[in-house]
């Protein structure tokens, strides 16, 4: 079908931009993007401007200048150099093959390996880090979690004013005193504190008895709450070692919270990493985002025995004693790996939102039993989720006792663990 | 001189009240009361229990030496894991390729010694999510998290750079690290290894079975 001249004219200029477009960004993508390149290809093993597994980029043309030629080759196929024995390539390879082995040969075009060393050109030397860099300040969260400080003022205001007031009754006292004294009035005998005090609680008995029993029942339920907090560790947030950043890792960086704690699938213990865990990124990443967080960093290197300026491990390694947070008396038994891998639970359902409030370790439940056959009671269990189950559901309704159980069981819609032995005193207590 | 003693009295009630008030703030680094030591305490070894905490049961210089002890410590060179499927004991032998630029080389020619069927494809993704996606990215493009988001370097693209990436050499830099990438030996097992592998292989593109299935027999970790 034809459209009619006056309808398609107006289009024109349109299609003509948008045809134009689209030639200038093919020509665009046909220049190769250096700085593309090297993030796919360079980065993971070479920084411009600093050493990493390989060495710093910076200045490559000029080192390689009269070889430019076997530079191209270099980067396609390092192997095959290296067998032409140039003095300059041993150099390299005498100073980087015992630590990080050979070049790993990069598919790359002439036009493209090009793109790339302009890249590098191109790229300035990084600023010398200003020292208040905004956000990410390891110490943020606890300064604003220390509250001990105005518990202590608040103290302080309270004896100043109190001092005030005594004294300014003893001036009221004195001034009446003064007063009766002019008058010509004997002086009366009950003018002590006590004696007022005692004159006025005869007379208002029913304030009288209620304050004496408001702070009875304080008092009461202040020694219970006591009592109660006796080996509940809830809120415990010991000084750790290392000021370990949970927010930044396992929220930002979205790392799984079993990279580190790896055997909370398969094991009792949710794992305290050992420091080669954070050496698998801490390798490369030695700057924090805040002069605190290179601090912190340094203490891994200390602990694990790294030198950073050679890049090699020096066999000086010193254990991080971290404090334990979670103290579980001996006679109740957990396991992370039936609450993880067979219940499925996350990670943040008893410890907190880690990924999101600041914190090394800091106890998020109180661990009571309580606590514990509440959640056990609660929630339900998939029987067809795993074999155990599967066969518990089958002896149920083989029996004729069993189908009459289940029937119970499934009042509620669902079955939970406490029917499921989640309440057996033997599960937990042995 | 009575009305004095009072004003003292009164006084001093006060600050002894203060001090009662503010007395009570729990020092951050003890956990609080506990209700009967010997009961929280294990006398059997448990990992991670500080015993050294408990000079009452244990003296004061065993108390201070095992203070000064790591709980976590390597098992000694050479350990075998135990295995409650004999068909599986192949798996928990050591690595015999050596960590060097010959080693991986040589792993080139290493093949998967499992049967990679879907549920084992199912077991790699899960494997994968855990260690490998902050990085790496959910598709394997060297876009994760940590190279978005935290602005470090870019591992290569599995569809990219190291599309051609044989599973013997993956497998090889998963156990020994490449490059900026660490050691993941002491995370996942030899058999998640191979199975989260087989699950970048799949990132790479390669359809199952591509590769000459490994004979089922015959290991070749005793070659």
């Amino acid at each position: 079908m034809m459209h009619h001249p006056s309808r398609v004219l107006p289009y024109i200029p349109t299609i003509f931009i948008l045809f134009f477009s689209v030639m200038f960004a093919g020509s665009l993508s046909a220049q190769p993007d250096g700085e593309k390149i090297f993030r796919g290809y360079c980065a993971s093993c070479h920084q411009v401007h600093k050493d990493m597994t390989g060495p710093a980029l910076a200045g490559t043309r000029e080192r390689w200048e009269d070889r430019e030629d076997l530079l191209y080759q270099w980067i396609v196929n390092p192997a095959a150099v290296k067998e032409k024995n140039d003095p300059y390539v041993n150099e390299l390879l005498a100073k980087w093959e015992p630590r990080a082995g050979l070049m790993t040969a990069q598919p790359l075009t002439t036009e493209e390996i090009t793109a790339v060393l302009d890249y590098i050109d191109a790229t300035p030397p990084p600023a010398p880090k200003v020292a208040d860099a905004p956000g990410a300040g390891a110490d943020d969260g606890r300064a604003a979690a220390d509250d001990g400080v105005p518990v202590f003022f608040l103290a302080l205001i309270g004896l100043v004013l109190l001092i005030i007031i005594l004294s300014l009754s003893s001036v009221r006292r004195a001034l009446s005193g003064a007063v009766k004294e002019r008058d010509g009035k004997e002086e009366e005998e009950s003018t002590s504190y006590m004696a007022e005090i005692r004159a006025w609680m005869w007379k208002n008995k029913v304030v009288t008895s209620l304050i004496v029993i408001f702070f009875i029942v304080m008092g009461a339920v202040d020694v219970w709450d006591r009592l109660m907090a006796v080996g509940v560790f809830e809120g415990y947030e010991p000084e750790q070692p290392i000021a370990f950043n949970h927010t930044l890792h396992a929220g930002e960086l979205e790392i799984d919270c079993q990279y580190c704690h790896s055997s909370a699938a398969d094991s009792k213990h949710a794992g305290i990493p050992s420091a080669n865990v954070c050496m698998n990124c801490h390798v490369a990443i030695d700057e924090g985002r805040s002069e605190e967080g290179t601090q912190e960093i340094a203490k891994i290197y200390h602990a694990v025995g790294w030198d950073k300026d050679e890049r090699m491990y020096t066999g000086q390694e010193h254990p991080i004693a971290w404090v334990k947070v979670h103290n579980l008396p001996d006679h109740a038994f957990f396991s992370h790996a039936q609450h993880v891998s067979v219940a499925g639970l996350e990670c943040q359902t008893c410890h907190g939102p880690v990924d999101e409030e600041y914190t090394v370790g800091k106890q998020f439940a109180p661990l009571t039993m309580g606590w514990c056959i509440d959640c056990h009671n609660n929630s339900a269990i998939d029987l067809n989720s795993s074999e155990y189950y599967a066969e518990m559901h089958r002896r149920f309704v083989e029996d004729e006792r069993g189908r009459e159980m289940l029937k119970k069981y499934l009042e509620d819609g669902s079955v939970s663990v406490a029917e499921m032995g989640g309440w057996e005193c033997a599960k937990c207590h042995y | 001189m009575k009305k004095r003693q009072y004003t003292i009295g009164t006084l001093a009630a006060v600050v002894l009240t203060l001090v009662v008030v503010t007395g009570c703030q729990r020092d951050p680094n003890s956990a609080g009361y506990e209700y009967m030591p010997d009961m929280y305490r294990s006398p059997a070894i448990e990992a991670y229990v500080d015993f050294g905490m408990d000079p009452f049961h244990f003296g004061d210089s065993l108390a201070v030496a095992q203070r000064n002890t790591p709980s976590a410590r390597k098992p000694v060179e050479g350990t075998i894991p135990f295995s409650f499927d004999p068909n599986k004991v192949h798996l928990r032998m050591p690595y015999h390729i050596p960590n060097t630029p010959e080693g991986y080389e040589m792993a080139v020619a290493l093949k998967n010694p499992l049967k990679i069927d879907e549920a084992a494809l199912e077991r790699g993704k899960v494997v994968y999510d855990k260690f490998c996606q902050h990085c790496h990215g959910k598709k394997g493009k060297g876009d994760g998290a940590v190279v978005v988001k935290g602005n470090h370097p870019a591992p290569g693209a599995y569809d990219g750079s190291l599309k051609d990436l044989p599973e013997g050499q993956i497998f090889h830099s998963i156990t020994y690290g490449k490059g900026v990438m660490g050691q993941h030996a002491s995370q996942i097992s030899k058999e998640d290894r191979w199975k989260v592998t087989a699950y970048v292989q799949k990132l790479q593109g390669k359809s199952l079975g591509e590769d000459a299935p490994a004979d089922d027999t015959e290991n070749e970790e005793t070659e």
